[in-house]
């Protein structure tokens, strides 16, 4: 219960940061602009023209043989939304191979899978088994059910809870294909919150080692944009996300008052989350269409590497590292001799 | 104008000879740094170069750059190694910390050499940070993309002199412009605005008699929309009107919208004829307030109608933020790389260096920065020619239009620009 209460005090403590300033924009541009806000709302939040395409996977069924990791340890055991021991959960780790991989097989195996087979979107699913079921989810909720995959098979799993920058062209990319006034709305959102998101970074332990796991860019969604391919041990700032926070977080479960808020907007905002995902959708075939001409995933990220952006985010890494350390670090350096 | 009196004019700008690098053998040293001996160029350019990473190897981010690619100074040998110095994408400089402690820090980590120390309030502007680094012999130069992040270049006084000679003595060797010529730039001035165009028009009151701009006074980074700029348009326009009916050479200098709206200004009231010798020097991104592009060839038109110039004489200027030198259109429309300080290159999409005729991404090493490394990979677009189709000067050319990469940021100078001027 305290540690409940704790890690909802943090999300608001996290959303307070932006959460008064963007909340403030938004109403700053509704009494300037009142016809068109009022216009992008009924349309946001308008039924869509259609339901969300289903998953492309079938889920497995339990059986009785099928096993889970039985402990009450925290970042072990099950919770209400990182939920293992939902039949359905709990038969997909089995099938992934969660007791006859190896931890850090598996912990790849299983990663791969909610990255790829997730799609990346608006949608009410956040907990593990909804996430599982829906086959599309945010940022959290994809985190919830490869949390709960892991955990089934005994390795821990924690987040960090943050903020983020999300990077312009992701941003762009997708408001640019919206009908007028939800294009409008998207962008006003977005600036409203200047790009910058709260976020957890998932980390999973392997070998006594916290390290991160973030499956939130499925590779049918990342060379459009791009990014990278995300792998287990990649920090999202190297690959989607511009700049984490130092300050963060730790928390076991996805807190309460996330769950009910997205759960709450998207519900409010269906229609704007249908165009979000439509346009996410539309990028699949152009993003299948590159990921062959590099020869799949390993193709691409060495070829990424090499790149303009590759580039650009070692240089990030490397400043990041500069602006944490003392600012005395580096003025040492003598090596060159002009 | 004589070459002795450009260096007279220039000698603010110019260090002792006996303290000369080989960065300054190669741009101080020779008469017309676009046209020189292939062989010589390649010598100076190759010492100019090695001299430069050798310098900036020191610096602390880019140190840590080249320990990550394996490269040091000892691998810089000649001119094959140079594919091998790696190059900093553009979009670095642009993302940097808010105004604040923060900011100082990033500027310490990207400046070669110890950044002054300044004293700063408890919650400083960006104005503020830039007057106390003037104040320290610091030109914070900025740029502005149409996503309105600014792009930081902390040059100093070594950096700047470079900078201004390259630019002057470019205009003065690739178009013949001299010093009688009524210097008129439809910009911000240069002694108190610091974006990258205005800061390379810096030696223009020490070099031409009349220098004339548009905007005399300080402009805010920190300007919001309530902000108001006396401008000298329209008597700009009745400058250039003067000049017309006076016989003076008028050189005008700006960004392709305010060109195009100073033409469309005159072409209301009467065309006019420059005397022969006269030119239009346009800069920065080529896209009006609607952000259509606005093409050369109507520009062109538009600028010989109101104005009488000639084709040949309405020149291109390329500037990235990041870069300290000046490439500058022939009489053919060919884009001149300075030859005996720049290697250029044009990129794949795995930083590769392409042949000559490919299309990429423009790239350059360039060693006349002193306080930062100018080992730019731009997201410039550009196609690549081994020599100038029209006229003889030696050394590789970029063909026109220069355009953006995909993905990549419009210029927003010029829109900014043009709404300076409109809103006045």
């Amino acid at each position: 219960m305290t540690t409940m209460i704790k890690e909802n005090a943090a999300v608001i403590k996290v959303f307070s940061k932006f959460g008064i300033a963007s909340i403030g924009k938004i109403l700053a541009y509704a009494i300037r602009h009142p016809f068109t806000a009022f216009m992008a709302l009924l349309e946001a939040t308008k039924e869509p023209e259609s339901e969300d395409t289903p998953p492309q996977y079938d889920i497995p069924a339990f059986t009785s043989e099928m096993e889970y990791y039985r402990g009450d340890e925290p970042y072990l055991r099950s919770t209400h939304a990182i939920c293992y021991t939902d039949p359905n959960v709990a038969a997909l780790a089995n099938r992934l191979g969660a007791f006859e991989l190896n931890k850090e097989e598996y912990a790849k195996r299983s990663f791969g899978w909610v990255r790829d087979n997730i799609r990346f979107g608006f949608s009410t699913a956040q907990s593990a088994p909804e996430v599982l079921e829906k086959g599309r989810a945010i940022c959290f909720g994809k985190m919830n059910l490869y949390a709960a995959l892991c955990r089934c098979a005994g390795i821990p799993a924690r987040f960090k809870l943050s903020t983020i920058g999300v990077e312009a062209n992701m941003i762009n990319f997708v408001g640019s294909g919206m009908e007028e006034n939800l294009g409008k709305l998207y962008s006003l959102l977005l600036d409203a919150i200047s790009s910058i998101f709260p976020h957890f970074m998932l980390e999973i332990e392997l070998n006594d080692k916290w390290i991160p796991a973030d499956p939130v860019i499925p590779k049918d969604f990342a060379p459009v944009l791009n990014y990278p391919i995300t792998m287990v041990g990649d920090d999202p700032n190297r690959t989607w996300a511009a700049r984490y926070d130092e300050k963060y977080y730790i928390l076991e479960d996805y807190p309460i008052l996330l769950e009910m808020g997205f759960k709450v907007a998207f519900k409010v905002l269906r229609n704007l989350g249908y165009m979000v995902n439509r346009r996410y959708d539309e990028l699949i075939p152009k993003d299948k269409e590159i990921l062959e001409g590099a020869g799949g995933i390993e193709g691409y990220n060495k070829r990424f590497e090499k790149s303009y952006e590759g580039k650009s985010k070692d240089l990030n890494s490397i400043m990041e590292k500069l602006m944490s350390s003392p600012d005395e670090l580096g003025e040492e350096h003598a090596h060159g001799k002009p | 104008m004589a070459k002795d009196l450009l260096r007279e004019r220039l000698a603010k700008y110019t260090p002792p000879k006996e303290r000369w690098t080989p960065v300054d053998e190669a741009l101080y040293g020779v008469d017309d740094i676009y046209n020189v001996p292939e062989g010589k160029a390649k010598k100076l350019r190759k010492n100019a170069i090695r001299y430069s990473f050798a310098h900036h190897y020191n610096n602390k981010f880019y140190h840590e750059y080249c320990k990550q690619n394996n490269v040091s100074p000892d691998d810089i040998k000649n001119e094959e190694d140079f594919k091998k110095i790696p190059l900093i994408p553009s979009s670095f400089f642009k993302d940097h910390p808010p105004a604040g402690p923060d900011f100082i820090k990033w500027l310490r980590n990207i400046y070669t050499g110890k950044l002054p120390e300044i004293e700063l309030s408890a919650r400083p502007t960006y104005d503020e940070i830039i007057e106390k680094l003037e104040e320290k012999g610091i030109i914070m130069t900025h740029s502005s993309g149409s996503t309105g992040e600014f792009t930081f270049i902390p040059r100093d006084q070594i950096t700047l002199s470079r900078l201004i000679y390259s630019v002057h003595s470019t205009w003065f060797n690739l178009a013949g412009i001299d010093s009688s010529i009524y210097y008129i730039s439809i910009t911000p001035d240069p002694r108190y605005n610091f974006m990258t165009a205005c800061v390379c028009q810096k030696g223009v009151y020490d070099i031409f008699d009349n220098a004339y701009f548009a905007i005399e006074q300080k402009l805010s980074l920190q300007s919001k929309g309530s902000d108001r700029y006396v401008s000298n348009f329209s008597s700009i326009i009745e400058r250039i009107r003067a000049n017309s009916q006076s016989g003076k050479k008028s050189l005008v200098v700006s960004v392709p919208l305010v060109i195009k709206m100073l033409s469309e200004e005159i072409a209301k009231t009467g065309n006019l004829i420059l005397p022969q010798g006269s030119f239009v020097l346009v800069s920065g991104g080529s896209k009006d307030e609607e952000g259509k592009i606005i093409k050369k060839s109507d520009l062109v038109e538009d600028i010989e109608n109101a104005l009488g110039i000639p084709p040949h004489n309405v020149r291109d200027m390329y500037m990235a933020a990041e870069c300290n030198s000046l490439l500058f259109s022939c009489e053919g429309g060919f884009m001149h790389i300075p030859q005996t300080l720049m290697e250029p290159f044009v990129l794949d999409e795995e930083m590769e260096p392409l042949p000559y005729g490919s299309e990429g991404r423009f790239a350059f090493l360039d060693p006349t920065p002193n306080s930062y490394p100018g080992f730019i990979a731009t997201d410039d677009k550009v196609k690549f020619l081994d020599h100038c189709p029209v006229c003889d000067r030696p050394g590789p050319v970029i063909e026109p239009p220069i355009t953006r990469m995909p993905g990549a940021e419009d210029r927003g100078c010029a829109r900014a620009m043009g709404k300076l001027l409109q809103g006045i």
